[in-house]
């Protein structure tokens, strides 16, 4: 099978993903004790109000004509109102979603910045003092909650040394890269010793592998045996696992900006669930499933290119 | 193919270590000796709370509000003027049990339904299968979110959340380890002299296959713990004036400027329980994957 079509499979294998994600999003509206009209005009609105939200939604015909009322207003980018910010969801959302992707993309950096060094050289050194700190220091990073580790930096190195700001998003680039550095480190401490257990893992079954024995054989030098074969080998599993890892990041996003006080779009769904504003809740759950949605299929693409060794079996 | 190396390497294993029983691998594992120890004493602590902790854990005292560390309060005391370490102790109570009950429904029903797929295979695995896809393009903590905000904050719905979505990571692990395990020759046997599906599948198979998702749970019951903390510092989880530690961590997240140990040592008592979980998970994996370590 050509690339081509292993791509075209993929995509078509996300269809019912994604017809059971809109249906999972749609349902929970409906888990919510008392009638969705309300709950999608606000408690108080009045009754033209109520009904001319039950008519955009189609909350008088039957559930199935619903979903389809659902499905034609999500084409439509039609995400609802804000009951709270009395603007529409997706313009709430695109102005919050750019602070939620920048802690995104800078905990991924700062993960595989510690990650690698500190996997590759736990594996090269296995069991020697170096490997059994690394490795104590992961179980303990691993079972702190990240709320409080984000507390714990705030006592320590905002308030007691000054160092950090102490909540907010800041004003142009260098003060929002000083404002989520420490969100950023808070949900790279949970992230990464998977991360690094994974590499040190895969470095060490590289090492074990005929191509790595017969490298050596051939008289190559450590040094390059590790830069050329085992590295590149284990790296490239890695690389997909840290793909994959974004889920659990994106959910990481919603706790600590609320720590920090960061005003994204995880944020955004904690206020609103307190507000009781609905429609923000719904189209922020949704929105996050789209993006790790795309995050596993652009993953699984890259794959495909950087392991010549993958067949689209 | 890697999985089929582990599996022979499963057997080589038992083949080489016959001598081995059980408990004297129990006894050789470090890891599970220090879990099980650490753990077995939380439970003490638990259990005997009432005995054991100084003070009432909802017992207000406004004179003795705010106080750092002493001899009087070892952990010093939060706003209220309550015991902080009283409150950690009972705290246990609660986040074990928050930790051991969120466990059950997903192991059990994870594994019930990924051997259905596993072994049925088509129209039944690809149906199980694209579930696990669907709840899996969620981020975990936002679809519990969304569901415990429907539902309405506190533990019992945070524990429908997680029985609805968290069957999935065991349905998935099971499936893997079954569709290896069923090619072997002893489940060919087991139908042979006429044990029916069912038979062969809760008989066989799964308890040949299970040991990977006992091992996960351990990890799964410390991210529960986790899980219950982060809900309630969301304000959906425990509520106040319970002990439980991510509330507590969450109250004293108020005073962190002025009162550390409001926050700090309730999160210690979540690291203590994680590390020992993590030892437990690994020390089973000792005993019951010889051919992991």
């Amino acid at each position: 099978m050509s690339r081509g079509r292993y791509i075209l499979r993929r995509l078509s294998q996300m269809v019912p993903v994604l017809f059971g994600i809109t249906l999972i999003i749609f349902l929970l509206l409906r888990l919510i004790p008392g009638d969705p009209a309300i709950l999608l005009a606000g408690d108080h609105a009045s009754d033209a109000a109520i009904a001319q939200v039950r008519h955009a939604y189609g909350l008088d015909r039957p559930i199935w004509v619903q979903y389809l009322y659902f499905m034609r207003n999500l084409f439509e980018l039609n995400l609802g109102q804000s009951l709270s910010y009395h603007i529409p969801v997706a313009s709430l959302i695109r102005q919050r979603l750019p602070v939620s992707l920048s802690v995104v993309v800078f905990t991924a950096l700062i993960t595989t910045v510690v990650s690698l060094p500190l996997g590759l050289l736990a594996a090269l050194k296995k069991d020697s003092w170096l490997d059994n700190v690394v490795r104590s220091t992961l179980m303990i990073t691993m079972v702190m909650p990240s709320f409080w580790i984000g507390i714990i930096f705030i006592i320590i190195l905002s308030i007691n040394f000054g160092l950090f700001p102490v909540s907010g998003y800041g004003t142009g680039f260098g003060d929002h890269v000083k404002h989520l550095f420490l969100p950023s480190l808070t949900i790279s401490l949970s992230l990464a010793p998977i991360l690094i257990r994974a590499l040190r893992a895969n470095v060490l079954e590289t090492m074990r592998a005929d191509y790595t024995r017969t490298a050596r054989a051939k008289g190559l030098s450590e040094g390059k045996v590790v830069r050329t074969h085992v590295l590149r080998n284990a790296l490239i599993p890695w690389v997909t696992l840290l793909g994959l890892s974004v889920g659990s990041l994106m959910g990481g996003t919603v706790i600590t900006e609320k720590v920090f006080g960061l005003p994204g779009a995880g944020a955004l769904m904690i206020d609103s669930i307190t507000a009781r504003d609905y429609p923000v809740v719904q189209a922020s759950t949704l929105i996050f499933a789209f993006m790790v949605i795309l995050v596993n299929l652009t993953t699984d693409i890259i794959y495909s290119f950087i392991d010549p060794r993958i067949r689209f079996g | 193919m890697s999985a089929e190396v582990s599996a022979d390497l499963s057997l080589a294993a038992v083949r080489l270590v016959p001598s081995q029983r059980w408990w004297q691998r129990v006894l050789r594992s470090r890891n599970l000796i220090i879990g099980a120890t650490v753990l077995g004493m939380l439970v003490l602590v638990a259990l005997l709370a009432p005995l054991i902790s100084p003070s009432d854990p909802l017992a207000q005292d406004y004179s003795a509000a705010t106080q750092p560390p002493s001899l009087a309060h070892p952990f010093g005391t939060d706003e209220f003027g309550r015991d902080i370490l009283s409150r950690v102790i009972y705290g246990t109570r609660i986040d074990l049990q928050v930790g051991i009950i969120s466990v059950i429904s997903p192991f059990v029903v994870g594994i019930l339904l990924g051997a259905l797929a596993a072994y049925y295979g088509g129209w039944i695995d690809t149906l199980i299968m694209r579930l696990v896809d669907v709840v899996q393009g969620f981020p975990f903590i936002v679809l519990i979110v969304a569901i415990v905000a429907a539902l309405g904050p506190g533990l019992t719905n945070m524990y429908i959340a997680v029985a609805i979505i968290a069957w999935v990571v065991y349905a998935r692990l099971i499936r893997s380890e079954i569709l290896v395990e069923k090619e072997k020759e002893y489940v060919t046997a087991a139908r042979a002299v006429g044990g029916n599906d069912w038979r062969v599948i809760l008989h066989h198979i799964v308890p040949n296959t299970i040991t990977t998702c006992v091992v996960f749970a351990m990890a799964d019951i410390a991210l529960y713990i986790l899980l219950a903390a982060s809900l309630s510092f969301l304000g959906l989880g425990a509520q106040p004036p319970s002990p439980e530690w991510g509330a507590m961590i969450t109250e004293g997240q108020n005073f962190m400027t002025t009162a550390w140990w409001m926050s700090a040592l309730p999160g210690l008592a979540i690291i203590v329980t994680g590390v020992a979980l993590s030892f437990l998970g690994d020390g089973l994996a000792d005993i019951l994957r010889p051919e992991w370590r």
